[in-house]
Formats: structure tokens, sequence, C-alpha cells
């Protein structure tokens, strides 16, 4: 019996029990249905997160910290110039951009506000896509007195419209090093008891070396208004300073009281709360986090975080998978019910195959090619319908997002591997539950089958 | 195309040979004993009728030759080997391709037309498509069956049916019919048909073995008849009668 005896045989016997292949067919078509639209689901969800990953060019990406207070050495305290200087000659990254956050008090005109500022480089607004810039421009350079906003500056300022604010000057207020020194030596002054007339030439000098760490007060003109991208990974503040210019500030944020002390002995090192790394498609994430992280430095890699998001997503798929397998597992019942149904009702026929000299074999292989062929079918159209359910949910789902004025992203996302995968799952599937009725039915013994006429 | 005639001067050689078959069915504590230690031989060009009452192991006795059922003692020599000792693939062979069955029944398979269950019996003989359909449509024609040829078995009559499976087993162009009651369901005559056809068939050369009660029918055609009572073959060793052995 040849491979296409077996085929049209199969086929013939499956379109002669229509209606039991039909609902056969049917429960094959829902599980695998099933398994498509809630993997299309779970994989819709993790191409969105990774979709922002590579929208925000985060997969080459490292964040260098300085060390935590229990990882200091006496040779690594703080982020500092020089260290911008090392990290970018470590073999596969390409640029380093520092970054610093600092607490201010912007006023514009009689507004004052308390908002936290970030300083970045020229050439990383230029590069990162953190927003788009709305009116203006960027600055002109690291150390230029200027300053771009975000779209909530504009709402805690009550401005509505963003060309309106271009070229306004603001000034920025911080509560620097100096004001805690103060504060900390006036304290002690008062404790002791120290006459004010005998504090003039020692404040007179302390004031001179307290302005030397910066200035609390600084005034700025708004050169760009931008629409900072918002993302749950990635969160731009709205008030941005050059670089340069923000190493001016006088202000009190570091990572470690080593970090506050020694920027109080040596002022004329700029020191820098992040700096974000970027490395060369491809690279050796981990080799060059542990080169940095050897320096004593803290590193941070998107990459490394969304392995750890990928594993949960695993866990996720896993749990989606366990639950469409219920379905599929009933349809595999179903298919070794029909096939020993049929195997019961054609034992005379077996008997007649048999008696015409069909192995044992042959028979066996008769089954199965119709348990195959109902998976196959029900693999199709399960697919079919599991895309096409997906596609409603989602069309559903996004016309509610507009409506509830939320960017609309795409729930499910259907692979032509997922897809393929089900296939041949459920054809797995059908073969598996064709092989028991497949033996049962080659077991038959002619004699008795044609004696039962 | 049958091209052998019982005219043409031949020498006879052994194609299936008993030799003490016994097959016992146990059923819980009881035992019974279809076939009882049976001994004889099948020669080529043989036309054997082996008569006996129901029950009395003929149609069991047929099932140990085709090779459908197997003894509990005893063998059974083919060209193929002995068939207690075939591997299931020859057994397999054997039955496809150097017997032909027909029963009383006829068990043709009601889903497929006439000219289906002819093609259908060649499907385990490794013809192709194309050569089943070519002997299908000529046998049908031999048996005048041309104008039948895609009607289903239900629409057929019992002697029309029955000619459809002696096609169906002769079609593949066997060594050997075995041949269980043909005409037990068929009229007078469509019985006197199917006689004749059997006769017309031996004359061409086939070798037939055919089971019935009908001892009238019998008379008529038998080469070699061996009577069968209570599992026994008597005078099986012995050819009991030979009548017509050109």
């Amino acid at each position: 019996m040849s491979s296409r005896d077996y085929i049209k045989t199969g086929f013939e016997n499956l379109i002669r029990m229509k209606l039991r292949s039909a609902l056969t067919v049917f429960g094959i078509v829902i599980g695998i249905a099933a398994l498509i639209s809630m993997l299309s689901f779970a994989s819709g969800l993790q191409k969105n997160v990774s979709d922002q990953f590579y929208d925000l060019d985060l997969f080459n990406t490292i964040s260098v910290l300085p060390p935590t207070r229990s990882g200091i050495d006496s040779s690594v305290t703080c982020i500092t110039d020089s260290t911008l200087l090392i990290l970018e000659n470590i073999p596969g990254v390409v640029s380093s951009y520092p970054q610093e956050y600092v607490d201010v008090k912007v006023q514009l005109d009689s507004t004052e506000i308390e908002i936290t500022a970030q300083s970045l480089t020229l050439q990383y607004l230029e590069n990162k896509p953190i927003g788009e810039l709305i009116a203006g421009r960027f600055f002109s350079s690291d150390s230029a007195g200027e300053i771009i906003v975000g779209q909530r500056f504009l709402e805690r300022m009550q401005i509505s419209s963003p060309d309106s604010i271009l070229s306004r000057i603001v000034t920025i207020r911080t509560t620097g090093k100096s004001d805690l020194i103060k504060a900390v030596l006036q304290s002690e002054i008062n404790n002791i008891g120290i006459p004010q007339n005998m504090l003039t030439v020692p404040m007179s000098m302390l004031d001179y070396y307290l302005s030397t760490l910066g200035r609390t007060e600084m005034q700025l003109e708004i050169c760009g208004v931008m629409e900072m991208e918002e993302t749950w990974l990635l969160r731009t503040q709205h008030v941005i300073i050059p670089s340069i210019t923000a190493n001016e500030i006088d202000h009190l944020s570091f990572s470690n009281p080593l970090e506050l002390i020694n920027s109080l002995s040596d002022n004329s090192v700029n020191t820098y709360s992040i700096v974000l790394l970027t490395t060369e498609p491809r690279s050796d994430m981990i080799a060059i986090q542990d080169s940095i992280e050897t320096m004593g430095f803290r590193t941070i890699s998107f990459a490394q975080q969304f392995e750890e998001i990928r594993k949960q997503f695993m866990i996720f798929d896993s749990m989606v998978f366990a639950v469409a397998m219920i379905a599929l597992l009933i349809a595999a019942i179903g298919i070794v019910n029909t096939m020993v149904m049929s195997t019961i009702e054609r034992k005379r026929e077996i008997g007649i195959l048999k008696s015409l000299g069909a192995e044992d074999k042959d028979i066996h292989a008769l089954f199965l090619v119709e348990a195959v062929t109902l998976g196959a079918v029900g693999s199709v159209l399960g697919i079919l319908s599991g895309w096409l359910i997906s596609r409603f949910i989602s069309l559903i789902a996004r016309q509610y997002m507009i409506h509830q004025e939320v960017t609309p992203v795409e729930m499910f996302d259907t692979p032509i591997l997922l897809a393929l995968f089900s296939f041949l799952f459920g054809v797995l599937l059908s073969l598996i539950a064709g092989l028991y009725p497949a033996a049962r039915a080659a077991r038959i013994d002619p004699v008795e089958a044609l004696r039962n006429n | 195309m049958l091209t052998l005639s019982r005219d043409t001067p031949q020498l006879q050689f052994t194609m299936i040979t008993a030799d003490h078959l016994t097959r016992i069915y146990r059923k819980s504590t009881q035992e019974i004993t279809a076939v009882d230690d049976v001994c004889f031989s099948i020669e080529d060009g043989d036309y054997i009728r082996i008569i006996g009452t129901s029950g009395s192991g003929k149609s069991t006795l047929i099932h140990l030759l085709s090779g459908l059922d197997s003894p509990t003692s005893g063998n059974i020599f083919t060209p193929f080997g002995s068939l207690d000792s075939l591997p299931k693939k020859k057994l397999a062979e054997y039955r496809s391709e150097f017997i032909g069955m027909v029963f009383q029944s006829f068990n043709l398979l009601p889903h497929k037309t006439a000219l289906q269950n002819i093609e259908m019996g060649m499907m385990f003989s490794g013809k192709s498509s194309k050569q089943r359909r070519i002997l299908a449509l000529e046998y049908l024609e031999k048996l005048g069956l041309s104008d039948r040829k895609n009607h289903y078995p239900a629409d057929l009559s019992g002697g029309e049916q029955q000619r459809v499976a002696i096609a169906r087993a002769i079609a593949k162009r066997p060594k050997i019919l075995f041949a269980d009651e043909p005409t037990g369901n068929l009229d007078r005559k469509n019985t006197k048909d199917i006689d004749k056809l059997f006769h017309d068939m031996h004359m061409e050369g086939l070798t037939i073995v055919l089971v019935t009660h009908d001892t009238a029918l019998a008379d008529d055609v038998s080469v070699r008849t061996l009577r069968m009572d209570y599992g026994s073959l008597n005078g099986s060793s012995a050819i009991t009668d030979r009548q017509n052995v050109p």
C-alpha cells in the first residue's frame, strides 16, 4: 500500500464520517485557537516591552553608578571626568553621557515651582530619543546659560503656548553644600557661644571658600521646549540644564558621604550621579560590565534587566501554554474517542482488509493517517480562528484605548513561528492521540472480525 | 486473462500441504476442537470441494489455510514456507499475492463502488493505481458487471455482489481461490451462475478450494470432494474422489 493510498483512503474514511470528523476537528480548532490567541497575547506583551527597549536604544546602554557605601574602597569614591575617560577607553564602549539630578526651585516671573532638573550633554540630546523638540532649539553648547523645559514644566507654570516661553529668563535656586556648611557652623557657634564680632574675619574667609563650591542661584534662558517621551523604562526630567553649566550649581546630591567629602575637599572636580555608556551593537555587555565593576562602580544594564523580564515572560508563557493545553488535551481525548469508536465500527472492514492482504502496519498507518489528518485540518483552522479572534479583540482594545485617550498598542503578536509551532504541535498531539486506536485496530483478529458479520 | 487451460498438459505440484492441523478454541473452561488432526494437500489445478454440516470446521480450515488464523498444532506448508514461521510481512504477501478469498456474505466494503471494491482487492499486492484500474475494469467486464461498476453494493443483487467479490478475489491473479460458502446466500439461479463461473475459472487453470454444505452443487462441479465431520477430514490423506481429472 503506497503513501498515496494511505492518504486517499484515510481522507475517504474521514469524509464518510462527516459529522463525527467535523466535531472532532472542531475540538482541535478550539484547542489550537486558544493556544494561538493566548500565546499571541503573551508574545504581543513581550514584543511591546522589547520594542520599547529597542526604541529607546537600551539594549546597548549601560548605566554606571558610584559605589555604594559598603562598596567604597580608597581609590574610587565617585564618578568624575577622569572616570569618564577611563570608561570610554574600555573596548566596546562608544561614548559616555554623564548625568546629574538636582532638586531646584525655578522661578519664572513671580511664579516659583520646585522640580528636579537633569543635566545632559548636547550630544546626548541630539542622539538619544528622549522626546520631541516642539519649540525652539537645543542648547548652543554644554556650557551655555540655557535651559530646556518639558510639558510638565509648562503645565505647572500654567503656560499653554510653548513658543511664548522661548527666550524667557528663569532663576534657578538650589540648596547647596555651602548652605549645609553654614548651617552646621552656625549651630556649633551658637552652642559654644563665640561672639559674632570675633567671627568677622573667619566668616569672610569661609564665604570665599564657599563661593568656590558653586552658585546656588543662576539665571538661565529657555532655549527649547520638548515633548518628553515618558515610558515606564525611562523618565526624563522636565527641566534640562547643559552638563557643564550644571557643574557650576552647588547642590547637595551625592551617592555616598565620601563623594560629598571628596567634592568639598576638591571642588574643581566634577562629579556625576550616573553615567550612561553606549556600547557597540552586539558587544559583550557582561564583559564590559565586569570590567567596570572591578573598578568599584556599580552597573545596571537594560539588556541584563531584560533577561530577567524575559524569564518572567517565560513563566507567563508557560502558564498560558498550560491553560491552552487543557483545551488541547480535551481535543486529543476527542480524537481518541473518535478513532476508538471508528475501530469498533469498522471491525469488519479491518477484517476484510486483512483478508485481502493488509498487514498490521497498513491498518496501523491508515488509522494514524486519519488521526493526523484530523489534527492537521483542525490545526490549520485553529490557527486561522485564533488569529481572527486575536485580531477581533485587538480591534476592540485599540478602539477602547483611543476612547480612553491612551496611545493604542498592538496587544497580540502572532509570529509565523508560533503558527508553525502550533500546527506541528496539533499534528503531533493528534498523532499521539491516534497511537492507541491505531494499535487497537491493527490488533483486530480478522477471523473474529469476519465472523461478526 | 486466465491463460492456463485444463486442456494444456502440465505437471502438477503441491501448492499447500496441511500437516496434522488442529485448531482448538478455548472459551472459559470449555474447549472446542474445530479442526482435528487434518492432513491433506492442494495440488496445482485442483478443484477441491469440502463439504460438511454447519459447525463441522470447514470455515476454520479455510481460515487456517489462508493464513487468517493459526493452528493450535500442526503445520501448513506453502511455497512461501511454513505459515506458522512466516513473518507478518510474508504472511500478508501470501494473502495478497498467493490466495484470493470469497465469502458467503460477500464482504464488500459498502461505501465503495463495485469498481473500487475490486481495486481495493489489489491495493496490498503492490500494483499501481493505474494497473488496479485496468484490471478491475477487465474483470468487471469478464464477469458481466461493466454496467454496474459505479454501483454501491447496496444497489446490487446478491448474485451481482458475489460476482464483484469473486472479481475482487481473482483480479489480483492469485494462485488459489478459497471460497467459503459462496452460494450460501444466493437463490438457485444465481447459485447456478456462480457454479458455472467457478467451473470456467477452474477450466482456465485456477486452483479452487470451495467450502459448501450444498451437496447438490458439489455433485455438479467438484473435482475432488473431501468431507468434514466434527473437525476431521474423512479420507483426506487418501483422496476420496477424483472426478474429471485430465
